[in-house]
């Protein structure tokens, strides 16, 4: 179930001098329960602008959002209330302390308390919990204008998920983070959509992290949406890999790995993803597997690391006129 | 949820570290005044001494300080935040932006009118336990400069706190509504200011020279406080120049009424209007 639905979404900022500039033009797509979806495009594309009309701090010029089935814009409430977000930097109160912050933003969430149980203590448990999932806890009595901005994007995390949200947006949030911390953050976010079903949108304009992290990539470029691909037509980075649609996938593999310097690997019921240093021969592969019996009723060349697509989408779209 | 969302307001106003600055000079205010409020209290002062008269006199002498405070906690309600970016994660909660609007308005009235309250009770508790009451006593007031009538002092002094108190909110309308358009502080408290400041000031020559003209009974500085045209003090120049009337020339109580209410609700109909139409940037 599509959790989030951008539909034919313009932004059109105004700026000194009565020049407009066009954000997003026509930007239309769906995030649904459990998937994780990458946001990626060099700075400027329009990521943060998307992001904000998706979460109401900025209205569109003209499409429509929807959360949850509720409109952003006649709505808002209703549909804000399923979105935990961060947007752009993450900023708290610097003179309150974590969890000071965290308490107040608790209090003015929609927080459901389980019945039987008391708000208060539901809360800060709650609270605790979070803290300890994006590791501040120990330092939750200190304020906030002695964080890292490492630590301020934990805290921003936090601040995110605390009312359980349906639709979980970060906008750049490894920004700070070190190694270490965007690993906590995917194992987060991974676990958060895959076991609790929640729809995650995550932009970037650095895309090795983001690469095992989604399962969806959206690309975004002066403002306009150029690829909405799978993570698994994404392979893992060096040479070319195939994959092959074929009747008989054992033997398919068997005669691959007999006449060639390639992995083959099983992908499903009829799918043989080859994989090999350099580029792969397809049309040789191709005429051993017919040769040897094996019907090949589909062949496809897999993009190659997020990266290469990446620069190869962006230079495509090179020449477009905002 | 408004309750929470004030409460979060309130408890933000709390943090502030202006607030010991004000408790300082408030306690200091009061010590001072205590020693040498005897002295003040002369044969030509109109004064008395009991609790009534010492609490009106401290009053109107710390009431030019509430204000100012007023303002600036008022101007930088949603200035500061939109300055900070704090705004962003406020906003990303399930309150819609009136609500936040009246809550942080509301929040910031509460807590000055809490200060106010807070201080006047002191004073006159301390007036009480040292000079006694004469809040019986009878006095002849104007109402709307030409309706003579008879009150208590204890109505009159409270009466007129309660109206200076309105003029500080007032104020704080101004500010706050200033400050969230243009997202500056500083520039809010400032016109605020100058415009608080009134006729009386020396260094706002402009505003000096309307008074006793007809244009000064429009002015808001001149209505905000509407004591005046009930008799319980006199704060504005006559024509003649340095004699006080309680009424602008060709003023009265319902023209004063009737501005304040269109000023105010023209400010705050235009900070609810951009706070609900604005992008957050
Ligand atoms: N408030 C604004 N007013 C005018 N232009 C803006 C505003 N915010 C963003 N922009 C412009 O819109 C474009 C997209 O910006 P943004 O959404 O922040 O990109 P990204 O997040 O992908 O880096 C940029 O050209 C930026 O300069
Ligand atoms: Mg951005």
């Amino acid at each position: 179930m599509a959790i989030l639905e951008v539909k034919n979404v313009t932004k059109v900022y105004n700026k000194r001098g009565g020049r407009s500039l066009t954000a997003l033009n026509d930007v239309s797509f769906s995030v649904d329960e459990g998937e994780v979806v990458g946001f990626i495009g060099p700075n400027g594309a329009g990521k943060s602008t998307c992001i904000k009309c998706i979460t109401g701090l900025a209205t569109q010029t003209s499409g429509s959002v929807t959360v949850c089935g509720f409109d952003t814009v006649k709505e808002h409430v209703d549909a804000i209330a399923n979105v935990g977000a961060i947007i752009e930097n993450p900023d708290t109160y610097l003179n309150r302390t974590a969890l000071d912050n965290l308490r107040y933003y608790a209090s003015i969430s929609r927080i459901e308390v389980p019945s039987g149980t008391e708000r208060k203590a539901y809360i800060n448990d709650l609270i605790d919990d979070l803290l300890r999932q994006v590791g501040l806890y120990d330092r939750r009595n200190d304020k906030v204008s002695k964080y890292s901005l490492g630590m301020k994007q934990r805290l921003g995390i936090a601040q995110a998920m605390i009312a359980k949200p349906k639709l979980l947006i970060l906008d750049e949030p490894t920004n700070g983070l070190d190694p270490m911390g965007i690993r906590e953050m995917r194992d987060v976010v991974r676990t958060l959509a895959h076991e609790q079903g929640v729809a995650v949108l995550i932009s970037s304009h650095g895309l090795a992290e983001l690469q095992q992290t989604c399962d969806r990539f959206l690309l975004i470029r002066s403002g306009r949406l150029i690829a909405d691909f799978s993570a698994d037509e994404v392979g893992e980075g060096e040479g070319t890999d195939l994959v092959f649609t074929v009747d008989d996938v054992q033997k398919a593999v068997a005669v691959v790995e007999q006449n060639f310097e390639a992995k083959a690997k099983p992908i499903g019921e009829n799918r043989v993803e080859v994989t090999s240093e350099g580029n792969s021969p397809a049309a040789e592969i191709n005429e051993k597997l017919v040769q040897a019996g094996v019907r090949v009723s589909g062949l496809y060349e897999k993009r190659k690391s997020l990266e290469d697509v990446f620069v190869s989408l962006t230079e495509k779209g090179a020449n477009d006129v905002r | 949820m408004f309750g929470r969302v004030l409460l979060g307001e309130i408890r933000k106003l709390i943090r502030k570290r202006g607030l010991i600055v004000l408790g300082v000079i408030f306690g200091l205010a009061i010590l001072i005044y205590a020693l040498i409020f005897n002295e003040i209290v002369t044969d030509e002062s109109g004064l008395t001494v009991c609790a009534e008269d010492f609490t009106s006199l401290f009053y109107s002498l710390v009431v030019s300080v509430l204000t100012i405070y007023g303002i600036v906690l008022a101007a930088g309600l949603y200035a500061e935040e939109y300055k900070r970016g704090t705004i962003k994660f406020v906003m990303l909660r399930p309150v819609s932006r009136t609500t936040l609007t009246t809550a942080k308005l509301l929040a910031a009235l509460l807590y000055v009118t809490a200060l106010a309250l807070g201080v006047t009770l002191i004073v006159f508790l301390y007036g009480l336990a040292r000079y006694g009451s004469s809040g019986s006593t009878a006095v002849d007031l104007v109402f709307n400069g030409d309706t003579p009538y008879s009150t208590t002092l204890s109505i009159k002094t409270f009466g007129a706190i309660g109206l200076k108190l309105l003029s500080v909110y007032a104020f704080m309308i101004v500010a706050f509504a200033i400050g969230t358009l243009a997202k500056n502080k500083t520039l809010s408290v400032v016109l605020t200011i100058i415009l608080q400041a009134g006729i009386f000031s020396t260094p706002f020559m402009l505003v000096d020279s309307l008074a006793g003209t007809e244009i000064q009974k429009v002015l808001f500085s001149t209505n905000a406080d509407l004591s005046g045209y009930i008799g319980m003090s006199a704060s504005v120049l006559d024509d003649a120049g340095g004699i006080f009337s309680a009424i602008p020339k060709g003023g009265n109580i319902y023209l004063a009424v009737g501005l304040m209410a269109g000023y105010l609700t023209a400010a705050l109909l235009a900070t609810y209007l951009v706070v609900n139409k604005r992008d957050v940037v």
